[in-house]
């Protein structure tokens, strides 16, 4: 029985309010709501997180540029005009982050539609569409539990600790018993 | 906390106009996504080096894992647990990346916990205090991140990515270890003698971890060809080497190999042989705690089912176990 092989969940993070929605990576939920709990896990142990989306991996529909480029979108399609969102990799070591929210018959033409009117710099690499209905976002009220206590935890940060700046006083010849450690909270 | 690349690159048949534009792609430094076309052998060494990097992220949180409960402060018991959670999310990224290439997360833990996989030999030997907690970030951690830091630069998009997520936050793991050391070295001679004693018993394992000599490694070449690695583990071993050593030697603490020298001509420091002897027998399952570690992920495994279970009766009950699987092709 496939117990460790729950649906899959991509999640988007925002690092501060009003910026955009990144891809951070996927968690694997049985279902929405304990994605986004998974996903605070594994995505937002350190600052900073103002919101996070998961959206189930199945309902995303990816192209990359080489795809596009070899097998022609399929749009023919006229059904009902549905909300979707869609998200782009700029650039070649980017990330894919959501750029256009859009009214469209089906994610191809959702697609479509992008193609046609992005203005960035240089055609991306890759692209995601997904309708807006498939999104679970973090609330409002959570953001504070959720994600703020990461905030507070700077002994997890690389900066909490001055070994730069001891090893270069070291370096000049001094002995280690006589170098001044900066004593973070507490000592060993 | 890597994979090696211990095993051949097999020859299959690829297009050879497709190979060709393959190879231009990432000579253009390109990244390969999900979506495009990619080598057969190209997607099977990935799935290998991502999967077995994912499983020594995992059975990393053992070793130090251990010593928690036994942290001498509330501070670094914090530190501890900030380290060990974030090994946990490391796994997480990379079996994530590993699945953008068609492989299930199922199977990857079904090869680990079944003893099929393997995973970095550094955690086949055992934390025997709490000097081993700042030796393993010190010199295992920045092993790692010298391998990683080349790995964030891989030709493979998902790949690439989680490794510059990862790097950031091993860099945490680097300093509080070598935080950890410091403070010890310049400690009573107790504690500078219980650190020279953890750094004896890390010094070959973590000298290892880089894998076999160049002349020993037949993949290196079409590895870094397709930029999957940009350099060698015997290039990475002297660029840990010439960091590491003049640190120590600062600190007061030495290197446990009688052969260690300064090669004037280079600027290299150049180490006595390795046992490779002893390397390949951990591998095969004969390290002091290879069963140890295997009988704790399978515990842990059996021990988390009641809550896998509860939380598939819960969503079935909301109604809500519908998301559907599959989306592995995902250009992400």
């Amino acid at each position: 029985m496939s117990d460790t092989q729950w649906p899959r969940y991509q999640v988007f993070v925002q690092e501060k309010p009003g910026e955009p929605y990144q891809d951070a990576g996927s968690v694997h939920a049985p279902d929405a709501e304990m994605a986004l709990l998974n996903a605070r896990d594994v995505f937002a142990r350190r600052p900073s997180v103002s919101g996070m989306w998961v959206v189930p991996a199945g309902a995303i529909f990816s192209r990359t540029a080489q795809e596009i480029e070899l097998q022609p979108l399929q749009t023919q399609d006229d059904g009902e005009e549905t909300w979707y969102r869609v998200c782009a990799k700029e650039r070649p070591a980017g990330t894919q982050t959501v750029l256009m929210r859009l009214k469209a018959a089906s994610p191809a033409a959702a697609l479509r539609l992008a193609l046609d009117t992005y203005a960035g710099p240089s055609a991306p690499y890759a692209w995601w569409v997904f309708p807006e209905s498939e999104i679970t976002a973090s609330r409002e009220e959570d953001v504070e539990s959720l994600y703020t206590p990461a905030e507070y935890k700077t002994f997890r940060l690389s900066s909490d600790f001055h070994t730069v700046t001891v090893m270069r006083s070291l370096g000049k010849g001094r002995r280690p018993d006589r170098v001044r450690l900066k004593e973070g909270a507490g000592g060993p | 906390m890597y994979g090696n690349s211990l095993e051949k690159v097999r020859t299959v048949e690829e297009d050879p106009e497709r190979l060709r534009e393959f190879e231009e792609r990432i000579r253009r430094g390109e990244k390969i996504e999900p979506g495009d076309w990619m080598p057969a052998e190209y997607r099977r060494q990935l799935i290998r080096m991502i999967s077995q990097h994912a499983h020594s992220e995992i059975v990393g949180m053992l070793p130090e894992g251990a010593w928690i409960t036994r942290a001498p402060s509330l501070r670094r018991k914090l530190i501890l647990l900030a380290k060990v959670q974030d090994e946990g999310g490391h796994g997480q990224y990379l079996y994530h990346a590993a699945e953008t290439l068609g492989v299930t997360r199922e199977e990857m833990i079904d090869a680990l916990l079944s003893g099929k996989a393997k995973y970095s030999n550094v955690f086949n030997y055992p934390t025997l205090n709490y000097a081993d907690v700042g030796v393993i970030g010190y010199l295992v951690d920045f092993a790692a991140i010298l391998n990683q830091t080349m790995l964030a630069r891989c030709s493979y998009g998902p790949y690439a990515r989680a490794m510059v997520r990862i790097c950031a936050e091993e860099n945490f793991h680097k300093k509080q270890g070598q935080d950890l050391v410091i403070r010890m070295a310049r400690g009573t001679p107790t504690q500078k003698a219980m650190v020279q004693d953890a750094i004896n018993r890390w010094w070959w394992p973590t000298l290892m971890m880089f894998g076999p000599h160049d002349s020993d490694s037949p993949n290196s070449e079409v590895l870094i060809r397709w930029g999957i690695k940009t350099k060698t583990n015997d290039e990475l071993r002297q660029a840990f080497l010439n960091q590491i050593v003049p640190e120590l030697h600062a600190l007061g603490l030495s290197v446990p190999d009688p052969d260690l020298r300064y090669d004037e001509e280079s600027g290299n420091w150049i180490h006595g042989p390795i046992d490779w002897d002893h390397f390949w027998r951990v591998i095969k399952g004969h390290g002091p705690c290879n069963h140890e570690r295997m009988q704790a992920r399978r515990q842990a495994h059996e021990d988390g089912r009641w809550v896998r279970e509860a939380l598939a009766a819960y969503a079935s009950r909301q109604g809500r176990n519908d998301a559907g699987n599959g989306g592995e092709g995902l250009a992400l």
